[in-house]
């Protein structure tokens, strides 16, 4: 017992100043994110006071937009999400539905909802993917087609729509996603704005609880439980953040979904990577290969909540959701580990790829180290406990203090939970956010850590496959100039 | 030697506690005043647009002369501003552009001369709208100004301004942006073109057309051209017909197939065998307005063409054609040519 008591105080040596300047960091770059994002969204709020696209709206010369919606096993909404976006009042778009092979009866609603007839295949599959076994096209609304393929994942069908995607931009939705009309009409501001816009992604919102009237979103009776809530309030934490570094020009994902692209540009980088953080690998890998072919290119991330995207509701669900999200991020990570501190790439090499591997992959590892760390303390005694309670108090202070500014951001700012009530159950839920909740989501992550060791072995070919590729359309573009 | 020994911890942890505290309770009482706030200004601006609403319809009725001069107690120039603007989109005529003039001179354009050299765009954006709103000849350099703007928000209204003016150097800059802008940046300029250019803008199109070699430029103006239904003189058209560049080939045909010139059938015929895929589907949508039997023969041989968009849009266009057209499409079997078949059932079972 004696010599663990003095292993722990040696050790304390360097773990205490160890978790105060990891911590300290983390915390000082959160903070400069959320005022340089609290910036971006107060500049916003002053641009959509004088800004009107109604007259380019109603015009007659825009470019269709397609919507490539990948579904797989989705037949309790399809139906709704489909005719969310038929109901969108922009003339021009198309809606390219991927059926992945799915085993329910999500096809045959489809068909039998919107007349699905088989058409010819209008199109060249120019990134190769698992076996397209018809392209159908409805009679009663022409704008919608359905590729119905064998079942790969996700990003398999987004290669497939992306195949059959002939529009200037598209629009990568989630099969769970809904869209207001203003919001869509957001998404388009910086085509407009920024010429050289390759991407751009949008703040997302939780739907669970609302009610969609005619594309319109009412957040009445919002939350609904627990879990909702405090996905809320993540998602707004999150989204703040990344207009932090939209601010910096350090945009390094946009969520899958629901973000716009430009075709030929992600036709160009090869299409989506076989990973579950597709949204992520895309974004990176367009960063990377923008940067090294010194294309010019801006890549923003829109303040305006754009789209409503089912979460899960069960403890259960979001464990897994966390589990894949966090391997995901893992795979992106690896595939691009050419970024690393690496002056080539700028601030995405010396520091947006850094502190997404040491402030997203690591902290949960850092933060886990930490509990085991207090709890081993506390059972030697060598912790006196109301110094923890004292620190603890600190430490969830500042997080509290964090989601109340985002929630003041919110109100000053979009307004998208305008009654008291959702205001005042957000805030009740985010002070009880780090009891418990902020313990699960650790675990979660690390049990993403342990799953990507397991999948290692597939991932380094993934890996090389993907790096070969790039190089491969280096040298191709260094040729052709 | 543990850092934390140092100092005592105590005392700063609480300290830090207290102050987290202090910035807690401030952020809940700016949420709540917000909430008051926001629902007393949303008020007293519908109440002020109401005012000015009011004010503007009984100057149009006759009712309170041409000259709104009691508006000013009732609203900043923003309000009025936005107010005027929406005014303008549903007012057309004399009248309305007297009350129009009289109420911006003396109230908007004058701040606009100070804020179009502004370090803040949105005084610019200020400035454009009231540019576009009474455009005048004294602020033709301004608006020229202004469509030179870093900020898109700026150069759109600024563009409005000058068609509205018929500003030619104006009709010339908003070309060259249209053709350095990528993105939905030039989809506006070609709308705001298309719909508010006069015939006079038009004629200084073509002539910009036949003048200027940027290819850029020159691509814009054909787009333009391709838009409006008017009469081009086609001596530089025949030359883009012949040129060796795809992309300008293709521009011209499609003045041909959309702004029906007296030769467009024969040249649109001649182009249904070029080489270019995209040049025959330009091709294929024009000859829909010429019902005729070559036109018939070679959209039917269209149909089997080897690419799709070209087989999709002759059967389009047969569609277009009425019965004549409707006899080839359904005439059309599985077993003679797939190809053909598929693009006339294709059409057959889908509207344009």
């Amino acid at each position: 017992m004696t010599a663990m008591h003095d292993f722990y105080v040696y050790i304390s040596y360097w773990l205490d100043p160890f978790f105060l300047i990891y911590f300290s960091i983390i915390n000082i770059v959160y903070t400069i994110l959320l005022f340089f994002g609290s910036i971006k969204v107060y500049q916003r709020r002053k641009e959509l006071r004088i800004e009107d696209f109604t007259h380019l709206l109603r015009s007659n010369s825009l470019p269709e937009i397609s919507f490539l919606l990948p579904a797989y096993n989705e037949a309790h909404n399809i139906i709704s999400v489909v005719s969310n976006l038929l109901g969108l009042s922009y003339r021009y778009k198309q809606i390219i539905l991927i059926n992945d092979g799915s085993t329910d009866n999500m096809f045959d609603l489809l068909k039998e909802q919107y007349h699905l007839i088989p058409i010819p295949r209008y199109y060249d599959e120019v990134i190769p993917t698992k076996t397209v076994r018809g392209v159908y096209r409805s009679t009663t609304h022409s704008e919608l087609i359905v590729i119905d393929k064998e079942n790969g994942e996700k990003y398999d069908a987004l290669n497939a729509g992306l195949n059959a995607c002939k529009d200037p931009y598209y629009i990568s939705i989630d099969a769970d996603t809904y869209i207001d009309n203003p919001g869509f009409e957001a998404l388009i501001r910086p085509m407009l704005a920024y010429p050289k816009t390759i991407a751009i992604g949008a703040s997302l919102r939780i739907r669970n609880g609302c009610t969609l009237n005619f594309n319109r979103i009412s957040t009445d009776r919002f939350p609904l439980n627990f879990v909702t809530a405090m996905q809320s309030i993540e998602y707004l934490r999150a989204f703040l953040m990344r207009q932090g570094w939209d601010f910096i020009g350090g945009n390094y994902i946009l969520s899958g979904a629901f973000s716009m692209f430009r075709t030929d540009a992600v036709k160009w980088a090869g299409g989506y990577a076989p990973t579950v953080a597709d949204d992520l690998e895309i974004t990176l890998r367009l960063n990377r290969m923008f940067k090294a072919t010194q294309k010019p290119y801006i890549i923003k991330y829109l303040p305006d909540p754009v789209g409503w995207t089912e979460g899960p509701s069960t403890i259960k669900a979001l464990s897994r959701q966390r589990f894949l999200w966090h391997r995901g991020t893992m795979e992106a990570a690896w595939f691009h580990r050419c970024f690393f501190f690496n002056f080539k790439y700028g601030r995405y090499g010396l520091f947006v790829y850094p502190f997404l591997i040491f402030g997203e992959i690591l902290e949960p590892a850092v933060e886990a180290l930490g509990y085991i760390y207090i709890i081993i303390g506390l059972w030697l005694g060598i912790i006196n406990a109301y110094y923890l309670f004292l620190l603890l108090a600190t430490i969830w202070g500042f997080v509290l203090i964090f989601s109340l500014c985002c929630l003041l951001i919110e109100e000053l700012s979009f307004r998208k939970y305008p009654t008291l009530r959702s205001m005042s159950y957000l805030f009740l839920y985010s002070l009880l956010e780090n009891f418990g909740f902020r313990q699960l989501t650790v675990l979660w992550r690390l049990r993403g850590i342990k799953g990507f060791f397991k999948r290692y072995h597939l991932i380094r070919i993934d890996s090389k496959n993907i790096n070969a590729m790039v190089e491969g359309i280096y040298k191709k573009t260094q040729r052709s100039r | 030697m543990n850092i934390f020994s140092s100092f005592n911890i105590n005392e700063f942890v609480i300290t830090i506690l207290i102050v987290e505290l202090v910035i807690l309770f401030v952020l809940v009482a700016v949420l709540t005043i917000e909430r008051f706030w926001f629902h007393f200004k949303k008020k007293r601006e519908i109440r002020n647009k109401k005012i000015i609403s009011h004010m503007l319809l009984e100057c149009l009725e006759g009712k309170q002369g041409a000259s709104p001069l009691s508006l000013q107690p009732f609203a900043n120039q923003e309000t009025l501003l936005s107010e005027l603007e929406a005014f303008d989109r549903r007012f057309q005529g004399d009248a309305w552009e007297t009350i129009e003039k009289t109420t911006s001179r003396p109230y908007l354009l004058p701040r606009a001369r100070k804020y179009y050299n502004s370090f803040f765009w949105l005084r610019r954006n200020f400035a454009a709208r009231c540019f576009a709103l009474t455009p005048l000849p004294e602020d033709e350099e301004k608006i020229l100004q202004l469509l030179d703007d870093p900020i898109f928000l700026v150069r759109d209204i600024a563009a409005s301004a000058a068609i509205k003016l018929q500003s030619k150097q104006g009709v010339l800059k908003i070309l060259h942006l249209m053709g350095s802008e990528t993105g939905y940046g030039y989809y506006y300029y070609r709308d705001t073109l298309l719909n508010n250019g006069t015939v006079q803008i038009f004629n200084w199109i073509e002539e910009f057309a036949s003048q200027i070699m940027d290819q850029k430029i020159h691509l814009t103006c054909l787009d333009l051209l391709a838009g409006k239904t008017m009469t081009i003189s086609d001596d530089f058209l025949r030359k883009d017909l012949d040129s060796k560049d795809a992309g300008t080939r293709l521009a011209a045909i499609k003045v041909f197939a959309h702004n029906i010139q007296k030769d467009s059938a024969d040249i649109l015929l001649k182009y249904m065998d070029d080489s270019n895929a995209e040049i025959r589907a330009q091709a294929s949508l024009g000859l829909a307005h010429f019902l005729s039997k070559d036109t018939l023969e070679k959209l039917e041989k269209a149909l089997g063409d080897s690419s799709w968009i070209v087989r999709e849009q002759a059967a389009w266009s047969l569609k277009k054609m009425g019965k004549a057209g409707l006899d080839i499409l359904n005439k059309q079997i599985m077993e003679k040519n797939k190809n053909a078949y598929e693009a006339a059932q294709y059409a057959l079972q889908f509207d344009w």
